[in-house]
């Protein structure tokens, strides 16, 4: 039942303080555009997961970041909030966000799903909704595909190659890459 | 009685350290009977002598004065306040669970007595409607175990009597959460289990028989074991994590006590105090087994993480009126907490200490006793975020936020005994 799609975040910080530093700048505007565009096609994304384009379609003008082609969490705000929390602390503000509509019959696959989740996560983690939304689509992406491999044990390593795209699935992980900017290896 | 006590202890040393390696999960909230010990807080070990004596210490069978009949009927209004979504707080929808026990005795000759009780053990619930993540939702879970307990105890001398009793016990459970704007329910569990393997213990001691003249001191000793009982409950159909079900197993806990409980009678005066531990530890966690409806297999976690409790029961009783056949009766009782701060339910007793303060009144008459008691039960903590940090997933736990119950009992017992029978 656990929703994790972070990567390691201690990898994800290293980009985030140390490759991506040199990025701060050049993104500051374009973080403060993607806030007030990325929430304008809040199923943009969701209903194009089943074709296989998912990443484009995130990345795509009208899609979750319409300004930061290269990645929706590498603008200084997302940086300087993913750095101030822990890969545990992560996890666990996306499960609490995700647990509840799961639950309540509006979790992944329902359509007020990445909107509910993306706009949970934003606010309990303080990341932008772009951001925010890479990771609720990217749950949407594993919970489909993963989700009764990783209920029982999310740590598992079925659940981590199933995430990655074995057998022939959606490699959920590497799309996430792509939609935050933030290559974090977690599928090697 | 040295017997007796090796006997328990020797049973008791086997459960706790048995090899059954079962790690599950449950709830237990205490429930009183009957009427007439709910008014003194419950306490009941150390000198029960009705037919609720399959309930508290089958021991106690043998101190009726002869054929007994007893119906309890009860009533509770519990209030929960909880957090059952994130930054959610909550109080639970009205709601009335009935409560009460239908049990009868026989002593067989002067050394042994038969009796068979049917109760409610043990029940927890509560019905939510709220604003969370995915909009106004339902969330309720209620969890009710009944058992139906034959018991057979025996005087074997120096004022010391054993029994035991063979417990059946039956549990009905259902989950569902929706939100007002979901096709259908994110779960949806509705089911039912039976155990046929639990069993109770239990020994009295009269240190200072009452004797014909009341003026002096009295004092009874009890000692009580509850093992363990592990319910399978399965159902059809629902569903779970959004997918339709074709079936689900899981099983439930109802914890192994151990209680020891004394009275001490003077004149009109009549003190009892019982006391023990709760294994609440063996509720560590468990997993729902799932068949969706394609055929696939899936498993749902949840964890409990309990731990062991300690409770304390104590009342005091005056009998009034020339012939004594009025009681008043006052009690108390304190649970220490045994749900995780970490994985706090919505659903059953706070991450807290919980009260009891009781009242009550009884009568006697001829062969008849009418008792009825009234309890009110409270307690409540504040679970942050630092509480809950690093908890695993959790499928029916709560989140940080205040957590408190408060719960009305009202019960009414009628008892018979033949008095001078076989």
């Amino acid at each position: 039942m656990t929703v994790r799609v972070l990567p390691s975040t201690a990898i994800l910080r290293r980009f985030a303080c140390g490759a991506l530093a040199a990025a701060v700048l050049f993104f500051a505007a374009c973080t403060d555009a993607a806030r007030d565009t990325g929430h304008e096609h809040p199923d943009a994304a969701r209903d194009v997961l089943d074709d296989a384009t998912w990443t484009d379609a995130v990345l795509a003008p009208g899609g979750v970041d319409a300004d930061t082609s290269a990645g929706a969490c590498v603008g200084p705000n997302d940086a300087r909030a993913l750095a101030a929390v822990t890969d545990s602390e992560f996890e666990a503000a996306l499960r609490t966000c995700v647990m509840p509509l799961v639950l309540a019959g509006a979790g992944p696959g329902t359509a007020s799903f990445v909107e509910s989740a993306s706009a949970c996560l934003a606010d309990s983690v303080e990341i932008s909704e772009p951001c925010a939304r890479c990771h609720a689509v990217s749950a949407e992406c594993w919970f489909d595909g993963c989700g009764l491999t990783c209920m029982p044990d999310p740590e598992a390593a079925a659940c981590t190659e199933c995430r990655c795209g074995a057998g022939g699935g959606t490699n959920c992980a590497a799309a996430l890459d792509a939609c935050t900017g933030l290559a974090a290896g977690t599928c090697g | 009685m040295v017997r007796a006590t090796l006997c328990i202890g020797a049973l008791a040393a086997l459960v706790l350290t048995g090899s059954d390696p079962a790690r599950a999960g449950g709830f237990d909230s205490f429930l009183v009977h009957s009427a007439r010990h709910l008014g003194v807080g419950g306490a009941a070990i150390g000198y029960v002598d009705d037919p609720s004596a399959v309930f508290h210490n089958p021991a106690g069978l043998t101190r009726s004065g002869g054929p007994a009949l007893m119906l309890e009927a009860g009533i509770m209004r519990p209030s929960v306040r909880s957090s059952p979504a994130p930054e959610t707080q909550a109080t639970s929808e009205p709601m009335f669970a009935p409560n009460g026990m239908l049990g009868g005795l026989v002593p067989l000759g002067q050394r042994v007595a038969l009796g068979v009780a049917a109760h409610p053990i043990a029940a927890a619930g509560a019905r939510y409607r709220h604003d969370g993540p995915a909009g106004n939702t339902r969330d309720e879970m209620r969890a009710a175990l009944v058992e139906v307990s034959p018991a057979a105890a025996v005087r074997v001398g120096h004022g010391v009597s054993i029994g035991v009793g063979y417990r059946v016990t039956a549990m009905s459970m259902r989950r569902e959460s929706v939100a007002a704007n979901a096709d259908r329910p994110g779960i949806s569990l509705d089911g039912r289990g039976v155990s046929a393997a639990g069993i109770r213990i239990g020994a009295q001691w009269d240190v200072l028989a009452r004797p014909p003249d009341p003026r002096r001191l009295a004092l009874s000793l009890g000692v009580t074991y509850r093992h363990r009982v592990g319910v399978p409950v399965h159902g059809e159909g629902g569903t779970a994590i959004g997918a339709p079900l074709r079936r689900f197993e899981t099983s439930f806990l109802l914890p192994s006590r151990l209680g020891f409980g004394a009275r001490l009678d003077h004149r009109r005066v009549g003190v009892m105090l019982d006391a023990g531990v709760a294994f609440d530890g063996q509720n560590d966690r468990r997993t729902i087994h799932l068949r969706l409806e394609d055929g696939r297999a899936a498993a749902l976690p949840n964890v409990f993480a309990w731990r062991n409790s300690a409770f304390v029961r104590g009342g005091l009783e005056l009998r009034v009126l020339a012939s004594r056949a009025l009681a008043l009766r006052i009690g108390g009782a304190w649970d220490a907490p045994s749900v995780s701060r970490r994985y706090p339910t919505p659903f059953g007793p706070p991450p807290a200490d919980v009260g009891l303060a009781t009242g009550g009144v009884g009568l006697r008459r001829g062969p008849w006793s009418v008792n009825a008691g009234y309890g009110f039960r409270f307690g409540g903590t504040r679970i942050t975020r630092d509480d809950v940090a690093g908890a695993e997933a959790c499928a029916f736990c709560g989140y940080p936020g205040r957590y408190e119950v408060r719960a009305h009992l009202v019960a009414l017992d009628v008892s018979h005994t033949w008095r001078g029978g076989s």
